[in-house]
């Protein structure tokens, strides 16, 4: 139930993102997670909280609030609010709150990985149990800092959690036309690399994962998660861009198959949860999300009165 | 009073650091082999084994590695052999180093040594000295010692920093002497020379050639010039250049860099001297030759007329004057 609380609030944040942002009170660039918070909530859960240092790119919806639950500041932040975990200095694309454990959202594609390989070289010198966990998308692993990380964290044996959230887009082009390599045969080149790729949107599959990968991390072999999924919006903005050309045809679909929360709700569903307790979870996440909202709206407002 | 050599008193500074402080380490390629970085971090691989780290050539994600390991705490050291090879970890420096506290509220001090190479077909890919470069980013320091004093200083300022430091060290200053005790005053130039006709304030290597113009000028011209050495670069404050243009009004500066967009205008446009002249490297790639060399970097001559002619006067007959003395130290490869 944790899980699906914390896809759905994600989920719910970034509906409030969507059907507000029109407002203009959140002057921040968007780039939604939707359709993606298995990835960062099936991860996260496994990891631990407490053991994780968070690493992402300018994508940081789903990581920041699995990783912190923080949804107060986060729409404070958006907002351009002092309440915010930056003070409005960091926006959607660079929001960060190193108490919490989340300690950069990078503009720069793939800018994050060394950084993050940077904590878990300090967290193994320093004899810490915890993991650097790096999220970014396909687009990233172009860089060529993607690699250089890889290699220095194999060389380091670093305890680190590579996750590559992959939606096949860099902004509106194909890896189809980008990438020339299977990402799968490189990374398997890596002796001490361990790998794991999965298509499911199910968390408790990415969770799975999650857990050998922790196991291999903290005893010198750095992982890496290759989860692929479909993502719900434009690179950036809140629109529908599914329509467009160079989407997959198939994603106009709305295969619900493809929807985390979908998926984890039949989940539940088949283990005996009842419709109400879920729509409990559903309707206290919905008021709590609201208020966050609303009180940063409020801020907002005041603060250009 | 001790003399000790610039590489000398980088060595032992870094070494203080490392014995005080395990959080201490240092990294890049070479900085454990048996050249240990123009002997700067000779001893160490022994002294301190997993606090002196040999890399691979990823400059980028060695400078990520490096604020990632701030971040939590460690105080990291990155070496770059040559300046050019730091343009490789520019984004590293500028979007993550240079931003994370203001961001994040957090500190990333990561410390950067980078070393300027001249002479000896050093060309141009082993040459530039990227000060302007990086003193344009906000929120970094940038230190560039002339003396074995301020080497040693810059060591323990850039430790004392909550933000990412950057240290140019000039290769050829190495192997000049001087006493380390030498008292160094934090964020400010530092005079070289006392005089009362003119301000030559000029950066790393540039000062030994602005302490031999003066030398000159004192002898062939009776011109008393003040000698500035522009030791902090970033924060800029200029107390000691401030004070000397009140007094002289006319001012040269000579950096180790190309002229446009340098530390010369700069510092003119800080001290608003009556007459001023700049002085820097020719625009274009450094070239290999020596004779081509020659004419792109800047001499003491060059300080000399261009003291000169912002003084009003004829220049001196300098063809009796030995100019490259140091260089004929630099028997190569490297």
């Amino acid at each position: 139930m944790e899980k699906l609380r914390k896809m759905y609030l994600i989920r719910t944040a970034e509906r409030f993102i969507r059907h507000m942002y029109h407002l203009d009170l959140m002057k921040t660039p968007m780039h939604m997670s939707g359709g993606s918070e298995h990835i960062a909530v099936g991860v996260l859960d496994a990891v631990g909280t407490e053991r994780a240092a968070v690493f992402c790119s300018y994508r940081s919806h789903a990581p920041y609030l699995a990783q912190t639950d923080d949804v107060e500041g986060f729409f404070h932040e958006i907002h351009g609010n002092e309440q915010g975990p930056n003070g409005g200095r960091a926006g959607s694309m660079h929001i960060s709150n190193s108490g919490l454990g989340h300690y950069l959202s990078s503009g720069i594609v793939a800018d994050q990985i060394p950084v993050a390989v940077g904590a878990a070289f300090a967290m193994r010198r320093l004899k810490e149990e915890r993991v650097s966990v790096v999220f970014f998308g396909d687009g990233a692993t172009n860089e060529g800092v993607f690699w250089e990380s890889l290699n220095l964290a194999c060389m380091f044996r670093l305890p680190i959690i590579f996750v590559c959230e992959d939606n096949g887009l860099a902004v509106h082009t194909s890896s189809n036309y980008t990438q020339h390599y299977e990402l799968w045969k490189v990374a398997t080149a890596f002796p001490r690399l361990s790998y794991h790729h999965t298509c499911s949107r199910y968390a408790n599959d990415i969770s799975e994962d999650a857990v050998r990968a922790v196991h291999s991390a903290l005893s010198g072999y750095p992982a890496m998660i290759h989860a692929t999924y479909t993502r719900m919006y434009e690179h950036v903005g809140v629109g529908d861009d599914r329509a467009l050309p160079y989407r997959n045809p198939s994603d106009l679909d709305g295969d619900p198959e493809n929807d985390p929360i979908y998926a984890y709700e039949r989940f539940l569903v088949e283990k005996g949860y009842t419709g109400d307790a879920i729509q409990d979870v559903y309707d206290s996440v919905y008021r709590r999300v609201r208020g966050a909202y609303e009180h940063a709206v409020d801020v907002a407002r005041e603060r250009q009165s | 009073m001790t003399m000790t050599t610039y590489a000398n008193a980088i060595r032992e500074a870094w070494f203080d650091a490392m014995a005080k402080n395990d959080m201490v380490f240092t990294y890049g390629l070479g900085v454990a082999d048996h050249k240990a970085t123009f002997g700067t971090t000779e001893g160490f691989p022994v002294l301190f084994p997993d606090r002196c780290l040999d890399m691979p050539l990823s400059e980028a994600a060695s400078t990520g590695l490096g604020i990632g390991a701030a971040m939590m705490g460690m105080r990291p050291v990155q070496v770059h052999i040559r300046a050019d090879f730091a343009l490789l970890s520019l984004s590293q420096w500028a979007n993550m180093a240079s931003t994370h506290l203001r961001i994040d509220g957090t500190p990333a001090p990561l410390i950067m040594r980078v070393i300027i190479g001249r002479g000896w077909g050093q060309g141009c890919h082993h040459s530039k000295s990227l000060l302007s470069t990086f003193a344009h980013f906000p929120d970094t320091r940038v230190l560039m010692p002339a003396t074995p004093a301020q080497a040693a200083h810059a060591v323990r300022a850039s430790l004392s920093s909550i933000l990412p430091t950057v240290i140019f060290e000039h290769r050829w200053l190495y192997w000049s002497e001087g006493d380390p005790m030498q008292p160094v005053v934090p964020f400010s130039d530092q005079v070289l020379r006392c005089g009362s006709d003119i301000t030559i304030a000029a950066t790393s290597w540039s000062s030994v050639l602005a302490l031999r113009a003066a030398d000159i000028l004192s002898r062939k011209c009776g011109v008393d010039a003040e000698v500035i050495n522009l030791y902090y670069l970033k924060p800029l404050t200029l107390p000691e250049t401030h004070k000397s243009v009140r007094r002289t009004g006319a001012l040269v500066t000579v950096e180790d860099g190309w002229l446009e967009y340098g530390i010369g205008s700069e510092v003119i446009a800080r001290t608003s001297p009556r007459r001023s002249e700049r002085i820097g490297w020719e625009d274009g790639a450094c070239p290999t030759a020596r004779h081509l060399e020659n004419r792109f970097y800047h001499n003491s001559r060059d300080i000399v007329t261009s003291a000169c002619s912002v003084l009003g006067i004829n220049a001196p007959d300098l063809d009796d004057e030995p100019l490259y003395s140091h260089e004929n130290k630099f028997r190569g490869p490297f």
